[in-house]
């Protein structure tokens, strides 16, 4: 039986077949994690913000900075996100306050390239925290 | 010249290699969901235990001149669960309140897709927060 070449055959077959795709799941495993983490800290940072605020319309602006100072710390585009939030009308001390950032993190990349247009997932954070009962506001 | 005795030697190796590349793919992609609800958790659960640190016992509080901020344990435990069931994960939750401190121990499990495959369907995940109580 002839073999010549097989060894070669295998693994270019078997690389392409595995190896390729084992490391493009790492990269974007790895984009999923920094995205989680910055999606965290936005959230994290936007909830203290909001609950700080005097009214309403300062807690939407203060979350809105706040997303965009955290997401550009972790060097992702602000523009991506989506931002929804859930304020009293008043913003009345001890009521809740939700917020919520989703980013798409981009299935296709190509090395030194980068993101590639195509299917996303997407990370969110959500957290619900308490607008202080006590302390100045504003 | 290979010996006949090395025949389909290179295919076990590559098999090999490919269960092993797929072992260490599984293993990233159920870490990382692992990872990603851990911290869903440890995000609820310090919420909530923040929120329930406001829960003075005011007529202490207020009579000390706000020196003394002691907890008023029942509303404390209360405002605890309420936010935790706010978030709305439905994990296994535990509270416990003292004068000085709100300790929250929130556990679940995480389904595995590939490691269901030798054996291990799910990987549990727990987080503790603790807060003391604040008034400002």
């Amino acid at each position: 039986m002839n073999q010549r070449g097989q060894a070669l055959t295998e693994t270019i077959l078997l690389g392409l077949v595995l190896l390729v795709p084992l490391i493009w799941t790492l990269g974007v495993l790895a984009d999923i994690h920094r995205t989680a983490l910055a999606v965290t800290s936005a959230a994290h940072d936007a909830s203290v913000a909001a609950a700080a605020a005097s009214d309403p319309i300062a807690a939407r602006s203060a979350i809105d900075d706040a997303v965009e100072r955290a997401l550009d710390s972790h060097r992702l585009d602000p523009r991506v996100a989506r931002v929804s939030s859930d304020i009293d009308p008043r913003l009345r001390r001890g009521s809740a306050l939700a917020i919520e950032v989703r980013v798409p993190v981009t299935v296709l990349q190509a090395p030194l390239i980068g993101r590639v247009s195509g299917p996303s997932i997407w990370v969110e954070a959500r957290r619900v925290v308490r607008v202080p009962l006590y302390g100045s506001r504003g | 010249m290979k010996d006949m005795r090395e025949r389909g030697q290179v295919t076990v190796l590559v098999l090999g290699l490919g269960m092993l590349a797929f072992a260490v793919s599984g293993l990233a992609v159920d870490g990382t969901r692992a990872f990603l609800f851990r911290r869903t958790l440890q995000s609820a659960a310090d919420a909530a235990a923040i929120a329930g640190t406001s829960e003075l016992d005011r007529s202490l509080y207020y009579g000390s001149g706000g020196r003394v901020r002691s907890l008023d344990a029942e509303s404390a435990r209360s405002a605890t669960y309420r936010w935790i069931a706010l978030r709305g994960i439905g994990s296994r939750a535990q509270v416990t309140v003292s004068s000085q401190q709100v300790r929250v121990v929130m556990r679940d499990e995480v389904p595995t897709m590939f490691l269901g495959l030798v054996g291990v369907g799910s990987i549990p995940v727990g987080v503790e927060a603790v807060a003391e109580p604040r008034a400002g």
